[in-house]
């Protein structure tokens, strides 16, 4: 089966292309968007099998990406980074269908231990299906 | 300076005055005076051991008051008061003080809320480019990038102690403001002391052996178990320790002793052979940036924040922390904890800490 492809959307540069080097180490296909604009272009054109999405996001929140998302895909698994956990924020998008919500530290291991946990889970239930 | 100030009156307007002013900050409540020791507020005033007189004059030219507030216009008194009024002494109704206090207290609310946002925004515009840099570093070090010469791996390295350095202190200085603006929560489980240490003492003993120093725990043979928030006495007990190794010269030794005292506390100390305190630093130890001994010792750094944050886990806890120590021979901080959880504050809700 084809490598897992993970869409990952977050307007700091920075953290994307970090997150990118260790996303792909992994073994995944990393497409990098840093805009709400071009994460949904790119589920429409590329057809990632997991979006890993910032919840703050200048152009368009991690909320309003996550509703276009779910307009193009409702079952296309979605994992939120949060830098200011805030339940009430969350109970927005919980409607939404988000995988998990994974907050953004001053050290990436944490954060890098629970993404590829979720992402391992959501490429597993993808070869139940397929398989 | 303080501002000092005296209430006349005795009624249940004197008792609300008393009850606000005594919690005031930058506000010395130093008596209260009334035509009869017998009245509600002048015994209640007696009993939070707050100066209680008949005699006006005498109480003015003792305790030198700032402002007088006048609850009730007792005729008696008001020979006194003319006098008192040339002198510059302010006096001031009950309404009027009622109303300033009014806005002292709502802006104290908004500064608290200014300050709050702004602690949070700067935490999270502080971590972000410091978790960026340290995951950099990690990127190389975990060979991603390709080989690395040996030399570049050892600047590396220093490069990320000194990130992981700055996390802790962003950490703490976030701590210390939840704390601040009472948010800091415990999460209550029933806990094994003698795991707790042992847990804490891992990372510890690797830095004690880099340092030369002896590291060892005696545990008394029956401990009870306790109900507290394990993480954050974990979090104190790291500080002590790291304080400890910080503070010991090479050849020094570092004891963790843990017993349980008779009257339902357990009891933890951390007593090492470092370089020790002054008298004169030992009351500003658990307050903030009251970090001690920059010109003795070898190892400068840290914030000073630890202990603060230390001493208000522990009372939230409803224990207490201390230190002895003298200059030249070591240490000993010990902490008390109450094995019953009916002492806990699992909410910090004293606003206004005075960390002075």
């Amino acid at each position: 089966m084809a490598k897992l492809k993970v869409l990952i959307a977050d307007d700091e540069v920075d953290f994307l292309t970090l997150m990118g080097t260790r996303i792909q180490n992994w073994g995944y296909d990393v497409i990098s968007a840093s805009s709400g604009k071009e994460c949904i272009d790119a589920v429409k054109s590329k057809r990632p099998d997991v979006v890993v999405l910032d919840y703050m996001m200048p152009d368009m929140d991690g909320v309003d990406t996550l509703k276009k998302i779910r307009r193009i895909d409702k079952n296309l698994p979605v994992i939120m980074f949060t830098a200011y956990p805030n339940f009430k924020s969350m109970g927005e998008t919980e409607k939404l269908s988000v995988s998990s919500y994974i907050p953004k530290l001053s050290n990436y291991t944490d954060t890098l231990s629970t993404l590829k946990a979720n992402i391992e889970m959501i490429e597993k239930r993808r070869e139940k299906k397929k398989g | 300076m303080n501002t000092r100030v005296i209430i006349i009156g005795g009624s249940e307007k004197a008792i609300a005055l008393v009850d606000t002013l005594k919690d005031i900050k930058g506000v010395d409540l130093v008596g209260v005076c009334d035509v009869t020791l017998d009245s509600p507020g002048m015994q209640y005033a007696h009993r939070l051991n707050l100066g209680t007189t008949t005699d006006l004059a005498k109480i003015v030219s003792e305790k030198n008051p700032d402002i007088i507030i006048e609850t009730s216009s007792s005729s008696e008194f008001q020979k006194i008061l003319k006098k008192i009024t040339a002198k510059g002494v302010k006096v001031v109704d009950s309404k009027t003080a009622e109303i300033l206090l009014n806005v002292i207290q709502e802006k104290a609310k908004e500064m608290d809320a200014i300050k709050s946002e702004f602690i949070t925004v700067a935490s999270h515009e502080l971590r972000t480019p410091i978790a960026a840099t340290r995951e950099a570093v990690m990127l190389i070090l975990d060979g991603i990038a390709g080989n690395t010469p040996p030399q570049q791996v050892q600047y590396l390295q220093i490069a990320k102690r000194n990130i992981d350095r700055l996390v802790i202190l962003i950490n703490d200085l976030l701590d210390i403001s939840k704390i601040e603006k009472g948010g800091l929560r415990l999460k209550i489980v029933s806990c094994d002391m003698k795991k707790i240490i042992e847990e804490s003492l891992e990372p510890t003993k690797i830095l004690a052996e880099k340092n030369g120093i002896t590291l060892n725990q005696t545990f008394e043979k029956k401990l009870p178990r306790i109900t507290c928030d394990a993480e954050r006495i974990k979090q104190v007990l790291t500080n002590l320790l790291n304080n400890a190794v910080k503070f010991t010269p090479k050849g020094g030794k570092i004891r963790v002793v843990c017993r349980a005292h008779p009257a339902n506390f357990i009891e933890i100390s951390i007593i090492d052979t470092g370089v020790g305190i002054k008298k004169d630093n030992i009351p500003r130890i658990f307050t903030r940036f009251g970090q001690v001994g920059s010109s003795i010792t070898r190892h400068p750094g840290g914030t000073g924040l630890g202990l603060v944050l230390c001493k208000d886990i522990i009372e939230m806890h409803g224990g207490r922390i201390w230190v002895e120590s003298k200059v030249g021979a070591g240490s000993a901080f010990t902490f008390r904890l109450p094995v019953s959880k009916k002492m806990i504050r699992t909410r910090n809700r004293i606003k206004g800490v005075n960390y002075g």
